[in-house]
């Protein structure tokens, strides 16, 4: 599988602060690439300078297996399609001039102007002037632009940003089946986990400019640390038990904390503490949500 | 309100504004300094009031523009910023009219006090004949203060007000033009009528006459001070007050 | 692709009216260069040379370069603001291109302009009792240089436009650049000044000896070229800044 996009040692100082710290991203062809981080992390500059609205400091970048160079700049540009920090718009013309505009500079068919407002349902208020828009419309409009020539690459900052609830969930149905309807690539930075959860096939997890995860989702969703959890009458009493049993277990403040355990096991669990007299309160099973995971990634950053 | 004024020099900062009243006199420094550069007799001679006859004529046409650029700096913060609508939860509007107008002031004020200097300077470097009489330099500043502040109110309400910042600046452009050619009508009352761009004619105070082509020999004359065309003056600034009070008030965000 | 630069850029364009400001600010030098040579007929003759000085020496020295600096900051304030520099620099469009598309519509419009104040000298002629019949044929001359006078003006405003963020600085840079030229023109260093070639040119006279036209079309052509390739330059280098 081609890697789309990939920097090897991309680095952004400003001043004395290096917001982007010896990146190496690699993004697969025809994944929908999460791009996690807090605020101020460096995502948009990231994507920046692999568009080539801001220069790196040092590093390489290379898209479409090709470096990324001033010669080559529009040749790759013309295959690539971004919406970023917030949506472009000439407030005083209408969404389908804004649009005429981007279809003119790509030099594409002017009925692809209707198709992509249809795609993100904007068709309505297409002559309206983008200034009376609200901030969910000039969103649409922005990605509609960027979807615009249906580009093989498609970089998209916050795409849901002043969506509504139903247009969250649009959008997300939208983004995921691109690869499969239009063989586009899509990269998505988001701070909203349980958006990047929901669409992503792969994630990138930058903090403090440096990337410190990054592989296909479920291997993040394998940091969960799924485990049982049992309170009881008397955790001490009931883990020494347990331990007695085989059963390995960790004492914490109001539970024992048992590996993840099939169906079977867990009964007799059950069956075994009962037999002891220890009254069983909670059965539980518990992982750690995508925020834990991140926090912990990204705090374990901080603190290096 | 001193608050106000305050929180206003805190958001002019690094907006250079001191840079377009630096320009204008500089511009302003380097004509007279063109002008005169070898004077004949006659300009030794009647230099003083030379200076005074000329300086309304170059102000009428620099500073319309420049006030417009100055009110745009100062206006343009809160359009670029979309502040409007949050400082409206904490001040009341004309409290922001006021703290501005007051800033433009506190600017407009140096501009005309180092002109005076500016032209005493020149005038001592060129050897003019004679002192110079500095109760005129004085209404001179006085007169140049208050007729750059009445354009500068009226800039800086359309400036607030509107937030394509191209209008305002086209009608400081058309305002320079309106003031040379305000400034060769032949009555006062005729400069007056067209806002306060004629006011740097209307209260000049020195007139050239016996103009003779042959000789080119000229006198000037020294008028009454223009009182009741200030009174006018006055009355333009008042009326731009409540035109920017009413248009700000209903202004909706 | 300059084709679809060029059509981008008209869109943009569309329901904007700044080209009123050219339509109705011409008229008041014309109106004041009109009245003044009839109200001088002891100084001037009543003919159209000494018209078109009344008309041109004003518009030249301080109108044209003003509105020359609204209309480039105008142009470049569509990209400042609402980030679209992002959509502009990320489109697959040369960055040369893009700043030339900007100057020849900034070209175009003082183009579009001089040629209404030709239009506005012939009816203030009129006005004034000139016969028609005896109107300049230098008056091309004076559209042609004033022309390409304008388009050296153009490209400096539109590089201080692009750099300085501000509506108003480059408006007041442009009344300053069009008083200055004066002074320098007059010190008979007007070829090495755009402003001064703005004016200069709208004075053209082709019997004229100082006036030499090769070098006039020279200079202007050098601050075009410099002026365009500092822009182009920056373009290319500076990181954007949306905010």
């Amino acid at each position: 599988m081609l890697t789309l996009i990939e920097t090897t040692d991309l680095c952004k100082q400003y001043g004395k602060t290096m917001r982007v710290n010896s990146l190496n991203l690699r993004i697969p062809e025809g994944a929908v690439y999460g791009f996690l981080g807090p605020n101020g992390a460096g995502k948009s500059t990231t994507l920046k300078m692999i568009l080539g609205l801001t220069h790196p400091t040092r590093g390489e970048i290379s898209i479409f297996g090709k470096p990324a160079a001033e010669s080559n700049r529009i040749q790759l540009l013309k295959n690539v399609g971004s919406l970023i920090e917030a949506p472009s718009y000439y407030g005083h013309l209408t969404g389908e001039e804004n649009l005429r505009i981007v279809q003119t500079l790509r030099n594409r068919p002017a009925r692809e102007v209707g198709e992509v407002l249809a795609l993100v349902r904007l068709g309505g208020a297409k002559d309206k002037k983008v200034a009376h828009y609200s901030l969910g419309m000039k969103q649409r409009l922005g990605l509609a632009a960027a979807m615009l020539g249906y580009p093989k690459l498609l970089i998209l900052d916050e795409p849901t940003n002043g969506l509504d609830p139903a247009g969250i969930q649009e959008m997300r149905e939208l983004i995921r089946s691109l690869p499969e309807r239009y063989g586009m690539t899509v990269v998505v930075s988001s701070h909203l986990l349980s958006e990047i959860d929901q669409m992503a096939t792969d994630v990138g997890i930058i903090s403090n400019g440096n990337l410190v995860f990054q592989d296909a989702l479920p291997c993040l969703h394998e940091r969960s640390e799924h485990h049982i959890a049992i309170r009881t009458g008397n955790n001490p009493l009931a883990a020494e038990f347990l331990r007695q049993n085989g059963i390995s277990c960790d004492l914490n403040e109001t539970y024992l904390s048992l590996p993840p355990l099939d169906d079977a096991l867990v009964a007799q669990c059950n069956a075994l503490l009962c037999q002891k007299n220890i009254p069983v309160l909670r059965i539980e099973e518990r992982q750690k949500s995508l925020e834990e995971i991140f926090l912990d990634l990204t705090e374990g950053a901080v603190s290096l | 309100m001193i608050t106000a004024v305050r929180m206003e020099c805190w958001k002019s900062r690094r907006r250079c504004l001191w840079l377009v009243c630096a320009a204008l006199l500089g511009v302003e420094l380097l004509w007279i300094f063109w002008s005169f550069h070898n004077p004949s007799q006659q300009e030794r001679e009647k230099g003083w009031s030379y200076l005074l006859y000329n300086m309304p004529l170059l102000n009428g046409i620099l500073f319309p523009v420049i006030g417009s650029v100055l009110a745009s700096r100062i206006a343009d913060v809160e359009h670029k910023g979309n502040t409007l609508k949050l400082l409206e939860t904490i001040q009341p509007k004309t409290q922001l009219l006021h703290a501005k107008l007051l800033l433009g002031a506190a600017y407009l004020l140096p501009i005309a006090v180092i002109q005076v200097f500016m032209l005493l300077g020149m005038g001592f470097f060129y050897h003019f004949y004679g002192q110079p009489a500095l109760t005129d330099y004085f209404e001179y500043a006085f007169f140049t203060f208050s007729s750059c502040f009445a354009v500068f109110a009226l800039q800086l309400v359309l400036s607030i007000t509107i937030k394509n910042q191209v209008i305002p600046l086209c009608i400081g452009l058309a305002g320079s033009f309106a003031a040379l050619l305000l400034m060769f009508l032949p009555s006062n009352l005729a400069r007056l009528l067209f806002g306060p761009y004629g006011f740097f004619g209307a209260l000049s105070f020195i007139y050239m006459s016996d103009w003779n082509p042959d000789t080119r020999v000229f006198t000037f004359i020294r008028t009454h001070t223009p009182w009741d065309n200030y009174a006018v003056l006055l009355a333009w600034v008042t009326a731009t007050y409540v035109l920017g009070h009413i248009l700000l008030k209903r202004k909706e965000l | 692709m300059f084709i679809r630069i060029m059509r981008a850029e008209r869109l943009k364009l569309r329901r904007s009216p700044v080209w009123l400001a050219f339509l109705i600010l011409p008229m008041f030098p014309a109106f004041f260069g009109s009245v003044n040579l009839l109200n001088n007929l002891g100084l001037l003759q009543l003919d159209w040379t000494h018209l078109w000085t009344q008309h041109s020496l004003f518009s030249s020295y301080f109108f044209y370069p003003a509105l020359t600096g609204v209309y480039c900051s105008y142009l470049w304030r569509l990209e400042h603001f609402d980030h679209n520099w992002n959509q502009v620099l990320s489109a697959p469009v040369s960055v040369t291109q893009v700043f030339l598309g900007k100057l020849i519509l900034a070209a175009l419009m003082t183009l579009l302009a001089q040629a209404w104040g030709i239009i506005l000298f012939a009816i203030g002629g009129l006005f004034c009792g000139i016969p028609l019949r005896t109107f300049p044929p230098e008056a091309a001359m004076w559209l042609l240089c004033g022309v390409c006078g304008g388009a050296a003006v153009s490209a400096f405003q539109l590089l201080m436009s692009l750099v300085i963020r501000s509506f108003a600085v480059p408006v007041g840079i442009a009344m300053a650049g069009g008083v200055l030229g004066l002074g320098i023109a007059a010190k008979g260093f007007g070829y090495f000044f755009p402003y001064s070639l703005l004016s200069m040119g709208m004075s053209a006279n082709g019997s004229d000896e100082e006036f030499v036209l090769p070098l006039f079309f020279a200079c202007c052509a050098v601050f075009i070229l410099l002026f365009s390739g500092l822009a182009v330059f920056y373009l290319k280098k500076h990181d954007v800044k949306t905010g």
